[in-house]
């Protein structure tokens, strides 16, 4: 050629490549793509997603880290006729029209298109580039004019040839200029395969079905500027554009600054003004008779920080929100490290004192950390969707929006979906999730066993490579789901921050970033939680106020009422908030908390942490003053002494790393972050931390054992431990459901039960509990009952209709209304009919009505009940007759009425259905729970009981619980894993259990449990097999 | 009236058309054949008589039709009662209602007219939980509820079972008509000699006769089929005389087949009244042409497949596959195009299959087309193509692979 000119070789810039944030195409993490990119000499690359910037968060961490490589912020939208469009941002205001673009583009949420016209006009600060097949609207060409391009790429597929043709036309036609690209889905050749893998899951196909919707070679890889080059060398002007156009795209996202609302605030007060004045009128009522001296030393060191970080806005806008909720007699409390602050303490985020807690205030704000500080509210599970709505309402969709959560693919659903790829038949996947279930595969390979085992179930060859390509696509994103609460709020348009678009929730929009990329962004966000428990005490209060005329509220529930404590040390403790699991139960006799805090560490203690860390019992035998309260360090002495030397919180290790091991604040909440991370990234985060905290510890005498013991507790921190201020929290909501319970019982069955699905125990369970607490239940009638359970009398429960199973809500609520005039069953029917008009009455409905035999009080049983309700939806039949003769049906036999009770309302008040068999089992020696309490240690005993609970904790080594249930109480059952093998089908499925075991029992206490040798079956019954909490 | 009820584990025609020899009320609907006694039982000499002529045509069939079956009082409570097992049970007159109403719920299901049973099935398992809901388990406690009651709770649709069940609806069923194929097979490999293989005869024929007989014709012409292990011979026997004695078939088969000959083993015998004296016409069909022709051509084209073998006759189905040999398959049914690309890679019409060969790059011009890495799941290495020019205008297309070169095509 005449006039060829050799590119410099660093000329060429990669400006349409996709990463795995393209979901199920793109074939490499961004950051991978920015190192690759790096590693090949790039100057820079951009990277254009399709319908978003999911990815750019962790690619502009990866471009500051390298300094080498500038990354480009682009996206690619589609058009209507299916044109891709990529976007790059070249200003802060193209990267705002990009994002308000890509939001337009997601009002059509499973397919989103963005209109052309919207195209043209959002097109400031953004350069067009239009790959093959080049449709271009002539608004668009003006409307870029000198910014828009056609790509030209090669892909290695024998069509290139036509390919460059197609764009030379397209420049004749359009006189559009053209621009080299790759269009790389990778950054290296390696991960064609993982690809191909993504499209099958993509298009739900296996490998050898996908036919051309796999792409035919590996082409698709990131290539060095200099190749790039070779290949495009007949066109050099198309390789020297890209560089043109990398050096006009200069957005980065350290641009954009966020700010939060500031509506609340009054006029002629500045932000730091107002939450000083708030902050001091809280003070005054926390202390109505002074602000101790140390209190007001740590509100000014917080203010000062607040204001010198700049989070004002932060507080207030929480303040603002939970105004809102006491307004509208929402319960709520702040939980998490906010408790650990004393500003939110007097704003009345929080309940606990963190000064009185002596809480570490450096675990929620830092000032090393620069890092927003985490506020979580909890409020009333049922009403949390009000505060949501509110804060859309307040700012506006366009300035609120809920955090993403990424969902990507973890090593299970990896091993499943790469498997369905292959073509590998289910029991296949199944065998091979259970072999390598918790498994480093790296370390601990597949025995020839277990080899043999899997090749029965499929091809020898494909295994290595399945195995490989599960573990590689382990971590990449499958799709974008909605974080449980996390809300971003912005002062200006949030679309300028990052694009909007529809969750599957409907009225939820959330932003394309998860909770991680706001961190790294240092943008804040507020966690609107929900919790079933305020909704409990809440309702509970409501209960309290109707029937007795007392008003309660968290803050006047009376504190350390003795009574309490010895009902919850006696471990009786069924309903209670995260007390009341069989661990918690069996602890307490042995804790037997007396004071608030000892709650705060029962609540902490029976947690994965301080169980590895091997910490529980050191702690129970110096609390009970059999072992000398020791320090390795004196000044360990300070941190530990409330917990006897044992350390047992997250903010204890934090204060050691401090304190003793020469961690900087920073660090030591870096070390905090790798705890609550460390399982994410497969164990490997920790490791550096952990070594440099062990050598402190030494460093400065203290014994290795005692370093490996944190460091073990730290690892078991990763697998859900507590900081103390979040023990704390909770441990407050634990103390106010104990106290409740235990002075108005009737009051808290009905709160806890119309705050149902929460808490551990079914519906049963805390009725038979109720019942033993002297609360006496009356049965469903539709005449008396509504759709809540209520207190009729003092101490008398009446069930509601919540309790049959599958009832239409607003069938259950009409009947109310429709009773009022109702002379008979059938005029009742037609009463409800019109309270729910225009929705149908449907015999279902009214069927689960009658099974529940809730048309008592109209004289008629469960059977004549339904044989009624049937009669009342024939279409052809006559006008339902009262008068016809009553048929006479059999009367149910008390298991049976059992049974169906158990069926249609997850409780009978008939009887418990193990005493339907009492006689029986009475002549056959086998114990009921009272009996067995009462055996003593080391007997040999058979029993039986209908299944609540079964519990295999991964700190329990394979070792499974039960907890039994009858007429008389509980039974604990401890099934060691050889027996659990032996019974494995029986034990996992079973409702009515026999069993045969050894007596044990806990030293010093009253805690009883068998030791199974032997089980069997005590009757088929799947209408009780709902009834256990399983495995959670 | 008193029927006698078969549950046959498949339709078995040829049985029905035999036992309308004891009785012209025989009723078949699918595998349910129903007999009625009544009507011919005085002709037997009475019940007795009946069931021992009944016995005697069951023994032709014994081994062939394993059965269950009741003797009731009316047909739409027979499938209920039966007993199963390959067992007849025999109720006495007038007890059929008795027995049914302590049968459980579920012989509802099977209650009433056997041809709607399936369409009935929903509703009657609805019917029945219904019923164990409030408490009722029997036929009876069904039967014993008020039938207005009974139409106010389910509709019309249940007052006909509650009907049949009480003994209210008389079920009226299609008597059978015979059709199709007068044939009988029979295996001949124990036949050892002339005199086994008559003998071994005679079953076949018996049936034979019944069904002539159940059909009400003679036979005219009569087809035997030997299939000998070297292929099969037909032997057509015209009868002067129409006939359907067995006996006198026999006779006549026996003398015929002394005079037969094979080179083989018999394998089997099949025997097939082809001419009877009442013989209709089959209807033909006028505007069937485009059919007959494709019918034809496929007809043609699975004939070609048999003897040529699948691999090498049939029509081209397009696939999607990146691998050139790989891109069509063969198949019986002819198969729409495959959708369009929007580019295609220029490769030669005809394919050579792959072999490796020695090539000599150096004496070519080579020009890289298109490179595949794909099927690496099923062990397919990588493979970079080339367009490679020779002396004399020859462009052969080959690629390269672990070092190996393989000729795919030829440029013309």
């Amino acid at each position: 050629m005449a006039n060829f000119v050799k590119p410099a070789s660093s000329d060429f810039v990669e400006l349409l490549a996709k990463t795995c944030f393209s979901f199920l195409h793109g074939a490499s993490h961004p950051t991978e793509m920015l190192h690759g990119a790096a590693a090949l000499g790039y100057r820079a690359i951009a990277l254009v997603d399709q319908h978003g910037v999911y990815g750019l968060p962790q690619a502009h961490l990866a471009a500051q880290k390298l300094q080498t490589t500038r990354l480009i912020v682009g996206a690619e939208a589609l058009a209507p006729s299916g044109q891709r469009l990529c976007f790059l941002a070249e200003t802060k205001a193209g990267y705002a029209n990009l994002g308000e673009s890509l939001t337009l583009a997601h009002d059509e949420r499973d397919d989103p298109r963005l209109p052309w016209a919207t195209a043209a006009e959002k097109n400031a600060g953004l350069t067009l580039i239009l790959p093959y097949p080049y449709d271009c609207p002539p608004e668009i060409r003006e409307a870029y004019a000198g910014r828009i391009y056609l790509a030209a790429v090669l892909y290695g597929e024998g069509s290139d040839g036509a390919r460059i043709k197609k764009a030379q036309e397209a420049n004749a036609r359009l006189s559009i200029p053209i621009i080299a690209s790759m269009e790389p889905l990778y950054h290296t050749p390696h991960r064609k395969a993982l690809q191909d893998v993504l499209t099958c899951i993509h298009h739900q196909c296996e490998l050898d079905q996908a036919g051309f919707r796999l792409l035919p070679n590996d082409e698709r890889h990131l290539k060095s500027p200099q190749e790039v080059a070779r290949l495009f060398s007949d066109f050099p002007d198309w390789v020297t554009r890209t560089r043109e156009i990398s050096e006009r795209c200069l957005f980065s996202l350290s641009e954009l600054h966020y700010r939060y609302p500031d509506e609340w605030l009054p006029p002629g007060e500045t932000q730091s003004s107002f939450l000083e004045k708030l902050t001091w009128e809280g003070a005054k009522f926390r202390y109505p008779d002074g602000i101790p001296e140390p209190v007001r030393k740590q509100v000014l060191h917080e203010l000062d920080l607040i204001q010198d970080l700049e989070y004002g806005d932060y507080f207030l806008t929480i303040w603002d929100i939970i105004q809102f909720a006491l307004r509208e007699k929402i319960l709520f409390q702040g939980r998490g490290s906010a408790a650990n602050s004393v500003v939110c303490y007097f704003l009345g985020i929080t309940a606990i004192d963190p000064v009185r807690m002596n809480l570490l205030f450096e675990r929620f704000v830092s000032r090393e950390r620069k890092e927003p500080p985490d506020i979580d509210i909890d409020f009333e599970h049922e009403r949390r969707e009000e505060v949501i709505q509110y804060i859309y309402r307040r700012y506006g969709r366009d300035r609120a929006a809920i955090t993403a959560n990424t969902i990507c693919f973890r090593r299970r659903s990896s091993l499943r979906e790469v498997g369905k790829v292959f073509g590998i038949p289910v029991p296949g996947i199944e065998k091979i999730q259970t072999l390598t279930h918790r498994r480093d595969m790296a370390t601990d390979p597949l025995t020839p066993t277990e080899r043999k085992q899997l090749h029965d179930r499929m091809p020898a060859e494909l295994l290595p490579k399945y195995l490989e390509l599960a573990d590689e696509i382990a971590g990449f994103p499958r799709h974008l789901g909605t974080h449980v609460g996390g809300f971003v709020l912005c002062q200006d348009k949030l679309t300028h921050l990052v694009p909007v678009e529809k969750a599957a929730m409907k009225d939820r929009t959330i932003i394309q970033w998860n909770k991680d990329d706001l961190d790294a962004l240092n943008l804040v966000k507020v966690d609107i939680l929900g919790l079933g428990v305020l909704t409990c005490i809440r309702k509970t209060f409501d209960q309290l106020e109707k029937t007795r005329g007392i008003t309660l509220t968290l803050a006047t529930i009376p504190p350390e009422d003795q009574k309490v404590y010895a009902q919850i040390g006696a471990g009786d403790t069924v309903g209670l908030f995260q007390i009341e699991s069989r661990a918690q139960m069996n602890m307490l006799p042995r804790l037997k908390p007396k004071v608030f805090y000892d709650l705060v560490i029962e609540v902490a203690i029976v947690r994965p942490g301080p169980i590895q860390g091997d910490m529980v019992h050191p702690y129970l035998r110096r609390r009970a003053g059999l072992e000398e309260v020791t320090y390795p360090h004196p000044e360990l002495e300070a941190i530990l002494k409330k917990t006897y030397g044992v350390p047992l919180f997250q903010e204890q290790i934090m204060k050691m790393a401090m304190t003793v091991a020469g961690f900087t604040a920073g660090e030591a909440d870096e070390l905090r972050r790798a705890m609550g991370t460390w399982r994410n990234h497969g164990g490997n985060r920790l490791s550096p931390l952990g070594e440099k905290f062990k050598k402190g510890l030494m460093a400065r005498g203290i014994p290795a054992e005692f370093a490996d013991r944190v460091f073990a507790q730290i690892e078991g921190f990763a697998e859900y431990g507590f900081p103390e201020s979040h023990a704390a929290s909770f441990a407050l909501l634990a103390y106010a459901t104990a106290y409740l319970r235990y002075y108005y019982p009737d009051c808290y069955l009905v709160g806890i039960l119309n705050a149902q699905p929460m808490g551990f125990y079914q519906a049963s369970t805390l009725v038979y509990d109720a019942v033993q607490h002297g609360v006496k239940m009356l049965p469903l009638d539709a005449k008396i009952s509504t759709w809540d359970h209520f207190v009729e009398r003092q101490n008398e429960v009446r069930l509601g209709f919540r309790e049959v199973r599958g009832l239409n809500e607003k069938v259950g609520r009409a009947v109310e209304k429709a009773r009022v005039k109702a002379t008979s069953l059938f005029s009742l029917f037609e009463n409800i009919k019109k309270e729910i008009a225009p929705d149908p009455l449907k015999k279902r409905d009214l069927f689960l009505m009658a099974g529940a035999d809730a048309f008592a009080g109209y004289g008629l049983t469960r059977r004549e009940a339904m044989w009624e309700i049937q009669g009342a939806f024939i279409q052809d039949a006559e006008p339902f007759s009262p008068e016809e003769e009553k048929l006479l049906f059999p009367e149910e036999t008390k298991w049976e009425s059992v049974a169906l009770d158990y069926s249609a309302k997850g409780v009978s008040l008939t009887a418990h259905p193990m005493s339907c068999f009492r006689d029986f089992l009475n002549t056959e020696n086998v114990l009921d729970s009272k009996q067995v309490f009462e055996t003593k240690g080391r007997r040999r005993v058979e029993t039986a009981g209908l299944v609540i609970c079964r519990q295999m904790p991964p700190t329990a080594k394979g070792v499974l619980f039960i907890t039994l249930e009858d007429e008389r109480g509980f039974i604990n059952l401890v099934i060691w894993r050889k027996v659990f093998e032996k019974y494995r089908e029986l034990l996992s499925k079973e409702a009515l259990l026999r069993v045969k075991g050894r007596v044990e029992k806990a030293e010093g206490t009253n805690v009883t449990h068998v030791i199974v040798d032997e089980a069997s079956s005590l009757l088929f019954a799947p209408s009780l097999a709902k009834l256990s909490h399983d495995f959670h | 009236m008193r029927f006698l009820y078969l549950r046959l584990p498949e339709p078995r025609p040829d049985f029905a058309e035999a036992c309308l020899a004891i009785t012209p009320k025989v009723h078949c609907v699918g595998a349910h054949l129903y007999l009625e006694i009544t009507a011919t039982q005085n002709y037997f000499g009475g019940f007795e008589g009946w069931l021992a002529r009944f016995d005697s045509l069951r023994a032709l069939y014994e081994n062939e039709i394993p059965f269950e079956g009741v003797v009731a009082d009316r047909p739409e409570w027979a499938a209920p009662l039966c007993a199963g097992s390959r067992r007849l049970l025999i109720l006495p007159e007038g007890q059929s209602q008795e027995a049914l109403y302590a049968k459980g719920l579920t012989a509802l299901l099977t209650c009433g007219d056997p041809q709607s049973l399936e369409a009935e099935h929903k509703v009657r398992v609805k019917l029945i939980q219904f019923m164990k809901q409030v408490g009722l388990h029997t036929v009876g406690d069904f039967a014993r509820l008020p039938p207005d009651a009974v139409v106010r709770r389910f509709g019309k649709g249940v007052l006909q079972l509650h009907d049949s069940v009480r003994g209210k609806r008389p079920l009226c069923l299609r008597v059978f008509e015979p059709e199709g194929r007068l044939a009988e097979v029979m295996d001949a490999e124990e036949a050892s000699c002339h005199d086994s293989l008559v003998h071994l005869m005679n079953g076949p024929l018996t049936k034979m006769e019944a069904r002539l007989l159940g059909r009400a014709v003679l036979a005219k012409k009569i087809t035997f089929t030997f299939k000998l292990e070297s292929g099969a011979k037909q032997k057509e026997l015209f009868l002067t005389e129409p006939s359907r004695n067995s006996g006198a078939l026999l006779t006549l088969f026996s003398e015929w087949v002394n005079g037969l000959k094979w080179d083989s083993p018999l394998v089997k015998v099949g025997v097939e009244v082809t001419d009877t004296i009442a013989q209709g016409s089959r209807q033909l069909h006028l505007f069937d042409d485009e059919e007959t022709r494709q019918l034809d051509l496929q007809s043609y084209l699975e004939r070609l497949r048999h003897r040529l073998g699948s691999d090498r006759a049939g029509f081209i189905k397009l696939k999607e596959n990146h691998l050139p040999e790989r891109t069509w398959e063969m198949v019986a049914q002819p198969v729409l195009p495959a959708p369009k690309r929007d580019f295609y890679p220029a490769r030669p019409l005809y394919l050579f299959t792959p072999k490796p060969f020695v090539f000599n790059a150096a004496l070519w011009r080579l020009t890289a087309t298109e490179k595949l890495t794909t099927s690496w799941w099923s062990g397919e290495p990588p493979r970079q193509y080339y367009l490679a020019h020779g002396p004399g205008d020859q462009k052969l297309w080959l690629f390269q692979t672990e070092e190996k070169w393989y000729l795919h095509g030829e440029f013309c």
